[in-house]
């Protein structure tokens, strides 16, 4: 008679290779976060003291200079407004082109003998007209010429003789619109 | 019921590391959103004011160490020859003692001065600000009689801050007898109120520079005595304040 085994344990059913993973994986995970958090925490909380400290200091600072620019009050108010009515100069100053003062003597030390210039008007920005009389047409020329070389040397441009009139006594008046050159002052 | 709860403990044995796992894991979440991160707004935050605080602390330096270059005595003595050049209001007696002084001293005859009589009779008249200068201008016109030569030096103390500050806009010029010529000037002259406060103790305030040194110097140089200046003032007759009273 032949003997029969029965098996009376229930055979365990293997776990999904899902689940198998999740189990070895999580504690590293866990691990894994636990460390960063620790590690993120310390840095912030060491970067929090010690900015505070540095923060204080400054802050320290800060009130200190304060109360003592407080004090110096009456110095601030008369450095500023030396300081406002200075800037006004220097602005006002910066905006004057002083062409008419160098003008001045290239237009009226440079006459050439029998020239008189009977009028003239210079503007700051540049534009200048001359009323000018010659005894004879000859002088005229070399006024003229005289003219081309301050056009030369940059001190004038734009010369333009506006018209010519022959005077009953033989002499000339001529008008001219020229340009003063803003570079040559 | 006895098999269920045996039943729930089993399968609580056989998940234990995962479980063990999610609640640390639920409780590590818990501290980042309590510590961690109302730690990491507090060091932006702290960086923030940190960056703001230096700035201010840089500023109030500059600040201190401005103020404590500042001759303060010798900006208070000559601050009434800095009003002289531009005044804090329009002024006209100054105009008129500048103008004085400049004939006096140059030979020069100023034979006609003529300002926007609106501009200048009342405070409350029309003010004309320029824009590109940022300040208060009073336009004026002057006919004067002298030669070339003087013509030449009464323009340039107009701008050499000798006295109040003419600018030169247009000049026409008619020859007359024995050397004389006739010079009609069109300009501007300026005024610059004052403020009537100063800033908050940590604005910024400019440094005295070059430019400002320089034009400081050249005042202190060019300038007529005080002593003369009022002098002068004095002998230029005042009207009413208000021209209606």
């Amino acid at each position: 008679m032949s003997k029969k085994t029965i098996n009376l344990l229930i055979e365990a059913e293997p776990e999904p290779e899902l689940i198998r993973r999740f189990k070895k994986i999580s504690p590293l995970i866990t691990v894994t976060v636990l460390i960063v958090f620790i590690i993120a925490y310390s840095i912030s909380l060491i970067y929090v003291n010690t900015n505070i400290e540095e923060y204080n200091q400054i802050k320290s600072q800060v009130d200190k200079l304060e109360s003592e620019i407080s004090a110096k009050k009456s110095s601030e108010s008369i450095y500023m407004t030396s300081v406002g009515v200075l800037e006004t100069i220097k602005r006002i100053m910066s905006k004057d082109t002083k062409i008419i003062v160098n003008t001045l003597p290239i237009l009226y030390k440079t006459q050439i003998n029998n020239v008189v210039i009977t009028a003239s008007t210079i503007d700051s920005k540049g534009p200048a007209g001359l009323n000018v009389k010659t005894s004879s047409i000859d002088t005229l020329e070399n006024f003229i010429d005289e003219l081309k070389f301050l056009e030369k040397s940059n001190n004038f441009k734009d010369i333009q003789a506006a018209g010519i009139v022959r005077e009953t006594d033989g002499s000339y008046t001529l008008s001219i619109n020229l340009t003063v050159n803003k570079m040559s002052q | 019921m006895k098999d269920r709860n045996l039943n729930f403990l089993k399968i609580i044995k056989h998940y234990e590391i995962p479980l063990t796992c999610l609640v640390v894991l639920i409780f590590i979440g818990f501290l980042i959103v309590k510590s961690l991160i109302p730690n990491i707004f507090k060091a932006g935050e702290l960086k923030r004011n940190g960056e703001m605080l230096q700035q201010k602390l840089t500023i109030l330096q500059n600040k201190s160490n401005v103020l404590n270059s500042v001759d303060e005595r010798l900006l208070k003595d000559n601050f009434i020859k800095l009003n002289y050049i531009v005044p804090d209001n329009k002024d006209y007696v100054l105009l008129f003692t500048t103008l004085d002084t400049l004939q006096q001293k140059l030979g020069v005859s100023i034979t006609r001065t003529d300002f926007q009589l609106g501009v200048i009779s009342t405070s409350s008249a029309l003010l004309k600000k320029s824009d590109a200068l940022e300040s208060f201008s009073v336009p004026i016109n002057l006919e004067i009689i002298g030669t070339i030569d003087q013509l030449q030096n009464f323009i340039i103390e107009l701008s050499n801050l000798s006295g109040r500050l003419i600018t030169t806009d247009n000049i026409k010029i008619e020859v007359m007898d024995y050397g004389l010529v006739k010079a009609n000037i069109t300009g501007n002259t300026y005024f610059n109120p004052l403020p009537k406060e100063i800033g908050a103790v940590d604005s910024a305030i400019p440094e005295f520079n070059q430019n400002y040194q320089e034009i400081f110097k050249k005042i202190l140089e060019n300038q007529y005595p005080i002593g003369i200046i009022e002098e002068t003032k004095q002998e230029v007759p005042v009207g009413k304040n208000n021209l209606f009273l």
